[in-house]
């Protein structure tokens, strides 16, 4: 790996600039750049055409001036931490006259757009705008711990669902009238109503020794016997 | 499968920073460069402001202002120096609120505030800047209102030039016809001096002094000095008073036995004999002068030799125009720094020294205040000594408070305030000659210890583990300790930088670098770049280049020309001198060694001892050679395959041992890409591409089964595209899917016996190229320590300083292109190919930082599968490191999980549970009893 030395070819390419133009690239206020005076100092424009690129840095006056740019047709790029600039063609002609367009990446360099300025072949320099066309963002937001968003979890719906049924069944049950409980109790013991509260509980996942420990049932935890069969056992008696 | 797919698409954005992780996963040392004693000084930025920041024009040609609570860079500018032995300098100018800055052909003023450009000139015909010096100097003794600029330019003739302050033009231009080297102008209230040398072949040499005018530029007088016969250059002055009642003109001797002093306007020298009482060799003199209109006329002359120093301080007589000495500066041993502030009309000299921080005035020679000079706060294995110092003083009920930046021997700069260090800035990590990641040793692990005792006798493993037990119990009181910082730790600190060294997640990697001043230091990449150590390399010699190599096993390798010294990677202990080992291996066989040597002309692969070559490949005719590069050396490939929509595979072509040459036509404007299988020469694949800049950077990189380069499209066509192209190309063992093409099922294969194994065919090759918004001067490709994690294209851009992490899936050669992806190529993620490639900001690695002169990109794979550690560097440039994970911290904690939420949640959950017992309780007991009735 060796990077070879171009500095000799740009030395044969310098007697080729012959005459050469002032251009002055000014940046406006626009809605995505409202205040350009708020761009970094190390902002800055670069004009390419063959080998090696003429760069100027922002000036306190937001503008780039390159001094001295030799005829020929160069892509303008300016580069800046918070935004994005459009690609400006300037072509400068040996008699001193100057015109720029926009330009699109991946395009035909013919295939250009709106005029953005330049100047005749008397003037002394050539003023050209270059425009901010988006902002740029690097951060990702990171999702943040809030009420609303776990409450908007499916599962977490689901779970709220369940617990006001468990909760307000018993309610709704005692506040029936009495023929309608008779009605509801004779359907369930039919089987093909809601199954009781009481094999609700017990048919839990949660069940077996979790239930019945809730329930104060640690001795016969302890002994090892069957809760849930003790349990129905009670039940018949 | 399909399952997995889902879940992948669920997920965030494959590589995302968030705003609490950017800067400090990431660590950049900004380059400024070793500061010049000509060209630094502390300066309030504007007339009102309070503060003062330092303002530099480093030896790099980099402008730069720090901010002197922090060491933190405010703004900066890169001059672009192109030759290194010019001058540069910088001068303040307060009234419109600049620095102006000289260098070279050119002379800019910089809004002190924030770096923009205020106004530049470019004067390439008048020869480069000798000497820049402002006008503001005089303060209120300058005639006239105007701050301006005087320079001085080394053209066919000599020119002195008065610039407005406020726009740069000429307001007069005083031209020196003869053919004398320019040194420089000195100022007093009514002239201006310019010294030159007249040296002539016959005559002897002499100093010449003309007066000019400071509002017309008209010359008014002029004196010749007489010098010894061994007075060459303008670089024999010592000294020259930027601005003064009655300013002088330094120089000595050859033999350093006397000092000439020159008070300007007059026509002799006044000589001094140099207090010498131990016949040491003085090795450098420095003139210390207040360059202020108002303060005294005092001046101190420092000398030093190899491991002293020692001073006078001079009074000059403003009236009579004498100079008699005042007093002695005290002899010290080592090396030691003089910095000069003005405060309240008196001049202060504070003097750092090993263990000194004195603080004298230049009246008499009682010491003012002294303070102890606490560590300089740099880890360095010899004992760095203070070569150049700037202050401030101030005086405030008696007391006095005084801050200076010191630049060490070993390139840090550190401010110290009173003696007590506030930052330190490593400016030798702008210098980096090499550097490498290297492996630290491991302490021999559980499971060694317990494989020792299962292959040893039984009374002996026996032995061993209660041994193993008793040094476990010994840190047993530690482990106890770190308890409960460990708990805090995990609780509210980011969890993986605990800095202890265990390191389970192998983020505390050492980056060792060699410097082109001969030092070698660590960094460590898990602690914000921290240096962990540095020191001198052993034997080495100004000039030399020196090159850093590691070698597992905790050992690393510094060769220079003529030495070779091993390191210790853990501590930088000097271990022992190398020998020299066969040359790097390109390429391995069963056999024996191909070794691959790129020429100008040609690549060459030789064997054996003495070499033979074995095959050379020529480029095609009129291109040169241009780069050669070969899969990185550790290079894991997690899936041989890639998995097509419908489960069936495409093989990639891996093959060790391919190399990539780059060869450039600059007449043709075509760059010529053949990748070479490096043990046989066998060319596998090449292309040519029409309309290269050839003179703007070609970076390749090569990994795995693909390989990229990014180029400059000429503009020499009127009508094709302008920008800048990067294009992946991908290898396939054959074009069908479930098809290994020759290679059948062959489970090894030769690069040399083509004919029976059938590996020498050509692979399936399929490339796209893509349109960039930059251009790319240096590519690589992030690593992990299995391959399984996808990658990310590292690409840096040096015109936005931006280093970019491109998923490679957005580079997939194999999109579709003229038509909508098909139902199963949407399955594989591919997308319809578009030529723009829109580099999305959040895939900067780098986010806000501007990351200046990368050359070299270095990753190397974390112990967590999902992370890569990223090094870029370059010489003259920036130090940027960032660690990264290009699918998502999927194998470990990220900062989003929190701890504190999830304990609360688990202890909420169980006093709700012991809190709902009795209630439950009472529910079925009344239930039952319910039920019965």
């Amino acid at each position: 790996m060796w990077p070879l030395k171009n500095s000799a070819l740009l030395i044969l390419a310098l007697p080729l600039l012959v005459s050469s133009v002032r251009i002055q690239i000014d940046v406006p206020a626009t809605h995505i750049l409202a205040n350009p005076a708020t761009l970094p100092s190390d902002t800055k424009a670069v004009l390419s055409s063959n080998g090696s690129p003429l760069i100027a840095p922002i000036s306190r006056h937001n503008n780039f001036v390159f001094a001295d740019v030799p005829p020929g047709s160069h892509l303008l790029s300016v580069y800046s931490r918070d935004v994005t600039f459009e690609n400006l063609r300037i072509d400068v002609e040996p008699s001193g006259e100057v015109a720029s367009w926009q330009t699109y990446r991946g395009n035909e360099w013919t295939n250009t757009g709106e005029q953005r300025g330049g100047c005749e072949a008397a003037d002394t320099q050539a003023n050209i705008q270059v425009r901010a066309v988006a902002k740029r963002e690097y951060y990702y937001d990171r999702p943040s711990f809030s009420a609303t968003s776990i409450l908007k979890s499916p599962m977490i719906l689901i779970a709220i669902f369940s617990l006001a049924m468990v909760v307000g069944i018993p309610y709704i049950m005692d506040n029936m009238d009495p023929e309608m409980k008779a009605e509801f109790e004779a359907m369930q013991k039919s089987g093909t109503g809601a199954t009781a509260t009481t094999s609700n509980i017990q048919n839990m996942d949660l069940a077996g020794d979790f239930a019945s420990w809730m329930a104060g049932k640690k001795t016969d935890t302890a002994s090892g016997g069957d809760s849930k069969s003790d349990t129905q056992q009670r039940i018949k008696r | 499968m399909r399952f997995l797919t889902a879940v992948a698409a669920l997920l965030p954005a494959a590589f995302a920073l968030f705003p609490d992780e950017a800067y400090k996963l990431d660590y950049h040392h900004a380059a400024l460069g070793l500061p010049q004693r000509h060209a630094t000084f502390f300066h309030q930025p504007q007339r009102d402001s309070k503060a003062s920041l330092i303002y530099t024009l480093s030896e790099l040609g980099i402008l730069g202002a720090v901010n002197p609570k922090d060491g933190s860079l405010i703004w900066r500018q890169n001059l672009n120096q192109q030759n290194n032995s010019t001058k540069s300098f910088l001068v303040p100018s307060s009234t419109y609120g600049t620095v102006v800055s000289g260098l070279e052909t050119q002379i800019a003023a910089w809004s002190a505030k924030d770096g923009r450009l205020a106004w530049s000139k470019e004067q390439a015909g008048l020869g480069n800047v000798v000497d820049l010096k402002s006008l503001e100097a005089l303060g209120n003794g300058e005639v006239g209102p105007s701050k301006d600029i005087i320079a001085t330019l080394d053209g066919v003739t000599a020119t002195v030039q008065r610039l407005d302050g406020n726009t740069g033009e000429t307001k007069w231009q005083y031209t020196d016809s003869s053919s004398d080297s320019p040194y420089g102008v000195s100022m007093s209230r009514t002239h201006l001096y310019y010294i030159s040398l007249h040296g002539s072949i016959i005559g002897s040499p002499k100093l010449k002094v003309t007066t000019l005018d400071l509002i017309s530029g008209q010359r008014l007088d002029q004196i010749t000095l007489s010098v010894d016969s061994d007075f060459t250059s303008v670089a024999d002055i010592i000294h020259l008073d930027a601005v003064a009642p009655a300013p002088i003109l330094v120089w000595a001797d050859k033999a350093r036995k006397n000092l000439k002093v020159n008070i300007l306007g007059t026509k002799a020298a006044q000589s001094f004999p140099i207090s010498n009482e131990s016949n040491e060799v003085i090795e450098n003199i420095v003139v210390h002068a207040a360059d202020k209109i108002a303060a005294p006329t005092h001046f101190l002359v420092m000398y030093d030799a190899e491991d002293a120093h020692w001073g006078e301080v001079f009074h000059i007589d403003t009236g009579k125009l004498s100079i008699k000495k005042a007093y002695d500066i005290t002899r010290l041993a080592g090396k030691g720094a003089i910095a000069t502030s003005v405060a309240d009309n008196q001049i202060y000299y504070t003097r750092i020294a090993k263990g000194a921080f004195i603080v004298l005035s230049s009246e008499k020679p009682d010491v003012v205040d002294r303070y102890v000079l606490g560590e300089f706060g740099v880890k360095s294995k010899d004992w760095p000594a203070p070569i150049l110092a700037h202050g401030e003083i101030n005086q405030r009920l008696g007391k006095y408070a005084a801050r200076a930046v010191v630049l060490l021997s070993s390139g840090d700069w550190f401010l110290t305030l009173n003696g007590l260090r506030q930052w330190t800035r490593h400016e030798e990590l702008s210098y980096i000659t090499s550097a490498t990641f290297a492996e630290l040793p491991r302490k021999q692990t559980l499971v060694q210890q317990l494989r020792e005792e299962s292959h040893s006798t039984i009374v002996a493993a026996y032995l061993h583990r209660v041994k193993r037990h008793l040094a476990a119990l010994k840190s047993l009181p530690n482990y106890i300790e770190s308890i409960p910082a460990q708990i805090q730790n995990s609780l509210f600190g980011n969890g993986t930088t605990s800095g202890d060294k265990t390191d389970p997640f192998g983020l505390h990697q050492h980056v060792i670098v060699t410097t082109a001043h001969g030092r070698v230091m660590a960094l460590d990449t898990a602690e914000q770049g921290k240096i962990v150590w540095s020191d001198k390399i052993a034997g080495f010699t100004e000039g030399e280049t020196p090159v850093v190599t590691a070698t597992p096993h905790g050992i690393i390798r510094v060769k220079t020309n003529l030495a070779h010294g091993v390191y210790d990677t853990l501590t930088g202990n000097f271990l022992r001198k190398g020998k020299d080992t066969v040359p790097k291996v390109a390429g391995t066989t069963n056999v024996t060694t191909v070794r691959v040597l790129p020429l100008q002309d040609r690549v060459a692969g030789f064997v054996g001892e003495p070499p033979v070559v074995l095959w050379t490949f020529n480029p095609p005719a009129g291109s040169t050679i241009q780069e050669l590069t070969y899969r990185p050396a550790v290079d894991p490939v997690s899936n041989i395959a890639d998995v097509l929509g419908d489960r069936r595979v495409l093989y990639k072509y891996l093959n060790p041992n391919i190399g990539l040459v780059t060869s450039i036509n600059p007449t043709a404007q075509t760059a010529t890409f053949t990748l070479l299988d490096t043990v046989s020469g066998a060319v596998l694949y090449t292309t040519t591409t029409p309309a290269v800049d050839t003179t703007q950077p070609i970076p390749t990189f090569l990994s795995e089964n693909w390989f990229t380069y990014s180029y400059t499209l000429a503009a020499s066509n009127a009508t094709a595209a302008r920008g800048y192209a990067l294009v992946l190309t991908k290898l396939y063992e054959s074009p069908h899917p479930d098809n290994r093409g020759p290679l059948g099922t062959a489970k090894s294969f030769s690069s040399l016996h083509a004919a029976t194994s059938g590996a020498a065919h050509q692979p399936f090759v399929i490339a796209r190229t893509f349109f960039v918004p930059e251009q790319i001067s240096r590519l690589s490709s992030t690593r992990t320590r299995h391959g399984i994690t996808t990658r990310l294209l590292l690409a840096y851009m040096p015109n936005s300083g931006a280093l970019t992490g491109i998923p490679l899936a957005a580079l997939d050669p194999r999109r579709p292109a003229g038509r909508d992806p098909s139902k199963l190529e949407m399955e594989e993620g591919l997308t319809r190919y578009v030529p723009n490639l829109e580099l999305d900001p959040h895939w900067t690695l780098s986010h806000r930082r501007n990351v200046q002169g990368v050359t070299e990109l270095l990753t190397q794979p974390a112990r967590l599968e999902s992370t890569s550690i990223v090094f870029a560097y370059g010489y003259g440039g920036d130090v940027f490191g960032v660690r990264t994970a290009p699918s998502g911290i999927f194998d470990a904690l990220g900062k989003e999980f929190n701890r504190v939420q999830m304990i609360g949640t688990v202890v909420v959950l169980l006093v709700l549970t012991f809190v709902a017992v009795p209630f439950v309780g009472r529910k079925g007991n009344d239930m039952l009893w319910g039920m019965g009735q």
